[in-house]
């Protein structure tokens, strides 16, 4: 439970949060100019909600959590303001909408601190989240619509709104695998069984686990869903190694990935279609690799500096206000923009990985940690496909890309995260 | 696990240390590959939304200029008919020609005569605006010159002779520039190649034109008195050739001016193969062993001279690409062939525009003058750049003197004999006719006039073909008569 404690004031929070809004009104009215409009009060409605948004959830952290991360927030609602000015640059008519998402969100986050009775309270439902989550993705089989002809039936509808329920169920199995990895944390990192020279991770204790995982992942990828499947895997990946420190759990994972992504590439002719593009999207500009040659010529395009805001071309990119917001955000503000995103993301990951190292309970660690990851890992996933690092698959860029569910589920992860740094600090030398 | 956690940071962080390297490889060491690539669709973007510049005649008036559309993007139009090929077409899927291919960078903008106002205009993200080009065309003239085509293929090349200025260039068949991108294919395809600009892209056979360049030549080297009278009435053979002589059936004693008048083939065949030569023997009752049997080499080498000197055969420089024509062949000269080249036939080929030149050359006192089609580029902010202020020249064909003589023999001939039709009332014409042999045998000659006004101070050459319509005389003469008469009303220097 969040025991009251004596409001303490949070200036750094409040300093840097002045930044987003900044940046909110002064890309929106660059925007106007560029376009010969003069500001309206759309414009204006937007950056008075935002503030209002930020400014609410600032008085609460004051008033109930004074001790939580003061950085978080900030750098978040930075990708946020960005996100409200490109996807008003990109798709005006969706800007109040986004606009919206975000104060929902806020609100989302609001509710997740106020609702939650503690960090630990997510732990005992730890079976109901995987269920729920399992149960929601499963639910798109039945239900499942495409509303944005990405070719596949991702989402649920509910009177005109789109929802995604694989953005949850990230989040839902952040909440069980810290849960189930903090119960057998000890046996795993202890006891083993030897095979010979191999030492293999005690199986029994982690069968509900991989169980849990290849659900997870067999319906994601029964729906196509690639780029869920890797940030899931990663994820994975990511919480076994903070529990159990095992180099070896991760190379075996591994190695089981390698047989499941070449069998996938067997199976699926649009795992094989993806590969071919990564290797050479020239060779399919007009097709397949379309997309991905629009994004890197978008960036080409903006150089150093940029083309300016609304002075590029970045509508020649498919799906550039969700997957590729990148490519927008390069061509027209340049590698200082882009980088500039890289660097938010840097502050969010190290400032969440800080407050894993903090807090003094290890299912909030291995929660926060989680957590942590799955931003990191998620913007990495798209921002690697984007770059031609690794082969494309699509998830959105956390808090930039157009979306409501997208949106609303990384301001709940963010609400989590600011939670558990809120909990009672780490002992020094409490081993 | 903090040991883990700080492990897991380095990883994270290790991967977007990545990203931002590959951020930095796309958006700046492969910037420019990717731009100047194909795929890459904002140069055609940003080529649609240039306000570009227009293409405006001597006197200002528009030939190409851009007229804003309801989408905001604004559209090529071409208000003066008749000039698709000089001025060319404006096409994003088939390019540019002519004049919006040649003067494209400050049409565009992307140079300027104003380099300080183009960068802040650029900085400031203005719409960019580009430079209007100002031709030496006249549309009036321009207009005349179609008339006289009437759509039937051939050219007309008008300029003026001292200063080089094209003051119009017709062919036709022509094509509508604003509908290129519908009619591409058709265009393409058609067997009466619209496409093509007759005046310099298309080599005819000059025929009698030609002798004005042999005449020249003649006279130049001093092998002939012009006005010796001489007999000429035979018929004459060389190897399988046989010259008749009966373009002044009516006149048995001539002189060199008059046999150049009448156009006499016989007489200028003569000329040709007799250049080698210290005189010109030209009467009638030659017999062998004939004046040039040890002088062929000698006389096809100084035609060849001379012809140079009138750029036939070479690549004459202009804004457009010219083709250079030929005097002959990859072969040997024998006499036969020199003799036919020396009136206008054999394998000789030229375009229009080198024809007009060689009248041109005459009016200019022997110089070649240096054509050219823009004056300048004028920039948004009105700082001009000039291209050519005309009275370059492509060298001294022949002397004044030479060139005089010619003047007068040209002049004879629209006063006297076949150019007559070219007559202007109270200015005097000077010309040559053309009936030239081309094409499959017993096919329709192509009809040529070259020449200029007034004879005593020209103001405009011109030339003019007509493919496969009849003797020189009685088509391309009077029309050239009549787009000389346009010229004279509305072109002062």
């Amino acid at each position: 439970m969040p025991s009251i404690r004596a409001a303490r004031p949070r200036w750094l929070e409040l300093v840097l949060l002045a930044f987003p809004i900044l940046l909110l009104a002064v890309g929106l009215t660059t925007i106007e100019l560029a376009r010969g409009d003069a500001p309206d009060s759309t414009d204006q409605a937007q950056v008075a909600a935002l503030a209002i948004a930020l400014f609410a959830v600032h008085c609460w952290l004051t008033l109930r959590y004074p001790s939580a991360d003061q950085v978080v927030l900030p750098a978040a609602s930075m990708l946020a303001a960005l996100s409200m000015v490109m996807v008003a640059r990109l798709e005006p008519d969706l800007a109040m909408r986004q606009a919206l998402w975000v104060g929902v969100g806020s609100a989302a986050l609001l509710g997740t601190l106020v609702i939650l009775p503690g960090v630990s309270w997510l732990r005992q439902y730890r079976y109901t989240w995987a269920a729920l989550g399992l149960a929601l993705v499963l639910s798109t089989f039945v239900f499942g619509i495409d509303p944005n002809d990405s070719g596949a039936r991702l989402w649920l509808g509910f009177g005109g709104v789109h929802f995604q329920p694989s953005e949850v169920l990230k989040i839902l199995l952040v909440v069980f695998f810290a849960a189930y990895l903090d119960d057998y944390r000890e046996l795993l990192t202890l006891s083993s069984v030897r095979v010979g020279p191999l030492s293999l991770p005690p199986l029994p204790y982690l069968t509900p686990l991989l169980l849990m995982l290849a659900l997870a992942l067999g319906l994601v990828v029964m729906q196509r869903d690639l780029g869920a499947a890797l940030l899931l895997f990663g994820l994975f990946l990511a919480m076994l190694f903070v529990a159990t420190g095992r180099i070896t759990y991760v190379a075996g994972s591994l190695a089981i990935f390698v047989l499941g992504a070449d069998l996938l590439y067997r199976l699926f002719s649009v795992v094989k279609i993806r590969v071919e593009t990564w290797q050479d999207p020239w060779a399919t500009a007009s097709t397949t690799g379309y997309q991905l040659v629009q994004g890197l010529t978008a960036l080409a395009a903006g150089g150093v500096f940029g083309a300016g805001l609304t002075y590029g071309y970045p509508e020649y990119v498919p799906a550039v206000h969700t997957d590729f917001m990148i490519a927008a955000i390069g061509e027209e503000l340049g590698l200082v923009g882009s980088l500039g995103v890289v660097g938010l993301y840097v502050v969010l990951v190290h400032r969440g990985l800080r407050i894993a190292i903090q807090t003094g309970d290890s299912f909030a660690t291995l929660l926060a940690a989680g957590l942590t990851s799955v931003v990191g890992i998620q913007a990495l996933v798209i921002l690697g496909g984007t770059l031609k690092l690794i082969p494309l698959t699509g998830v959105t860029l956390p808090l930039l890309s157009y979306g409501g569910s997208s949106v609303l589920a990384n301001y709940v992860l963010l609400g989590l995260l600011l939670a558990v740094s809120a909990e009672p600090k780490r002992q020094v030398n409490a081993a | 696990m903090q040991r883990n956690l700080a492990r897991l940071e380095l990883v994270l962080l290790a991967g977007f240390m990545v990203v931002a390297l590959g951020l930095g490889y796309w958006q700046f060491f492969r910037q420019d590959d990717l731009i100047a690539r194909p795929t890459n669709p904002r140069v055609a973007e940003e080529a649609r939304r240039v306000v570009r510049g227009k293409i405006l005649d001597r006197t200002g008036k528009p030939l190409a200029e851009n007229v804003p559309t309801p989408g905001g993007i604004s559209e090529r139009t071409y208000p003066a008919g008749g000039l698709a090929h000089v001025v060319g077409y404006h096409s994003e899927r088939f390019g540019n020609s002519g004049i919006e291919e040649r003067y494209d960078e400050y049409l565009r903008g992307s140079r300027s005569a104003d380099p300080i106002e183009r960068t802040i205009s650029s900085l400031l993200h203005r719409p960019t605006v580009g430079s209007d080009v100002v031709l030496t065309l006249d549309a009036r003239i321009q207009q005349s010159a179609v008339e006289v085509l009437g759509g039937q293929p051939g050219a007309v090349v008008v300029l003026d002779p001292k200063t080089g200025a094209i003051l119009a260039m017709a062919s036709a068949p022509t094509f509508d520039q604003g509908d290129i991108d519908d009619r591409w294919a058709a265009l393409v395809g058609d067997a009466g190649h619209p496409l093509v600009n007759r005046a310099i892209q298309s080599t005819y056979t000059p025929g009698s034109t030609f002798k004005v360049i042999t005449a020249a030549a003649a006279l130049d080297l001093n092998l002939v008195d012009p006005r010796a009278k001489f007999r000429c009435v035979e018929t004459m053979r060389i190897d399988d050739l046989q010259v008749d002589c009966k373009n002044h059936a009516h006149l048995a004693n001539v002189d060199f001016r008059e046999a150049f008048a009448w156009s006499c083939n016989r007489t200028f065949a003569l000329t040709g193969l007799e250049l080698g030569t210290e005189r010109l023997a030209l009467a009638d009752g030659l017999r062998a062993p004939f004046p040039w049997q040890n002088q062929l080499g000698r006389s096809a080498q100084r035609l060849e001279e001379y012809a140079g000197r009138f750029w036939i055969g070479r690549q004459v420089p202009f804004e457009l690409t010219v083709e250079p024509g030929q005097l002959k062949g990859g072969g040997e000269w024998y006499p036969s062939l020199l003799a036919q080249t020396s009136f206008g036939q054999g394998e000789l080929a030229a375009t229009p525009l080198q024809m007009a030149l060689a009248a041109a050359t005459i009016a200019n006192g022997g110089a070649v003058p240096a054509p050219y089609l823009a004056s300048e580029a004028r920039s948004p902010g009105g700082a001009t750049s000039t291209f050519n202020r005309g009275g370059g020249t492509l060298g001294q064909a022949i002397s004044s003197r030479t060139a005089q003589t010619v003047n007068e023999m040209m002049v004879l001939s629209v006063d006297t004999a076949w150019g007559k039709p070219a007559a202007i009332a109270g200015t005097k014409v000077a010309g040559k006719t053309g009936t030239a042999e081309a094409g499959a045998a017993g096919s329709t000659p192509h009809s040529w006039f070259v020449g200029y006004a007034p004879a005593e101070d020209p103001r405009v050459a011109i030339a003019v073909i007509m493919e496969h319509r009849g003797s020189g005389t009685d088509f391309a003469t009077p029309a050239a008569g009549k787009v000389l008469q346009r010229a004279l009303e509305v072109y002062h220097r």
